[in-house]
């Protein structure tokens, strides 16, 4: 008699959370999160990596983003198209200028989701060093557009927003 | 003697205990989280004010009963209160501001900037504080104005002020 009350106080805390699993967790948002951290983890590199794991990280960036995207970063003196088929050659510019690589995303929260179209911002702690040794740290807020592709959360804009406006 | 310290460092677990325990964690989650905000300083904008790896709290109280007005120091949150700018108010909304020289001047009259150190030849158009915005700028001038993050924002940006 006690086991089996136990057992229904078991079931229904069971019951309970993954009616609040289903119902509360927004998933898309989460999925959308991993997304953009997941290239964050990525575009972190050091000098001492090999070239396989530098083609690994480059395969995983470009299955992360859109057939054609734009990016504008006025920080960066950035503004203009991506494509999917340009993330190689543009990452292998950015190792060759820059040795070492640490991207970090905070406060990143998911503005909006509509599917297949989501939007996310982010703070973007960026800590990089030149190929002279020169340390140039930036901090940026970055604003990410997505869009669902046969279930994969693509990037297909990335934007600088301004904080402070000279 | 020992008896309190044995009582001190290994309390009964009884229900008051427990009570205590939640509204210690619960008052401390609070006040660091929404009032008193630690941050640790990385940079060297605000040098010699603030120079970087000391450590302070943000007041996020400040400015419930008021508005930022110079030369207050503010912490500017960027998407969230996470990672924030520490800069000092130079102008508030209305105002003209401009870089001559290296000196500041807020509606043509030049601002005598004691916290100021080390001040770079910056020259800047005069540009007008939008409504609602406060101008701020870091108190190390030294760099080049290109490497420099300042300008206007507005004050819901703005979270609090550093303790000390």
């Amino acid at each position: 008699m006690v086991v089996k009350k136990y057992l229904k106080i078991g079931l229904i805390l069971v019951t309970v959370g993954a009616l609040i699993l289903i119902f509360f967790v927004d998933w898309e948002a989460r999925a959308v999160k991993k997304q953009l951290r997941a290239i964050a983890e990525e575009m972190t590199w050091s000098p001492a990596d090999s070239e396989l794991t530098m083609a690994v990280r480059i395969k995983h960036v470009q299955e992360k983003i859109a057939q054609n995207g734009h990016v504008d970063i006025p920080s960066y003196n950035v503004s203009q198209a991506v494509a999917k088929n340009d993330v190689p050659a543009y990452m292998m510019m950015a190792k060759n200028y820059i040795k070492d690589l640490s991207v970090k995303l905070e406060d990143l929260k998911v503005e909006s989701i509509q599917l297949p179209y989501a939007s996310a911002v982010t703070t973007a702690y960026i800590k990089a060093a030149g190929a002279d040794g020169q340390r140039n740290d930036e901090v940026l807020v970055l604003k990410f557009s997505l869009q669902k592709v046969e279930k994969v959360w693509q990037v297909s804009d990335v934007k600088e927003i301004q904080v402070l406006e000279k | 003697m020992a008896d309190f310290v044995k009582k001190f460092f290994f309390p009964k677990i009884s229900s008051r205990y427990l009570l205590r325990v939640a509204v210690v964690a619960a008052t401390a989650f609070i006040i660091f989280k929404y009032i008193l905000i630690p941050f640790r300083i990385q940079g060297e904008s605000m040098a010699p004010t603030y120079v970087t790896g000391s450590f302070n709290f943000c007041f996020a109280l400040r400015y419930v009963f008021s508005k930022p007005m110079p030369p207050d120091v503010v912490n500017v949150r960027m998407a969230g209160k996470k990672i924030m700018l520490l800069k000092r108010v130079v102008a508030t909304e209305g105002q003209r501001v401009e870089f001559r020289g290296g000196d500041l001047y807020v509606d043509a009259k030049k601002i005598l900037e004691p916290y100021v150190v080390n001040k770079g030849d910056w020259n800047l158009l005069p540009t007008t504080v939008k409504t609602g915005n406060v101008y701020v700028v870091g108190d190390n001038r030294s760099m080049p104005a290109e490497a420099h993050t300042f300008g206007q924002t507005s004050v819901t940006q703005i979270v609090g002020v550093p303790l000390w």
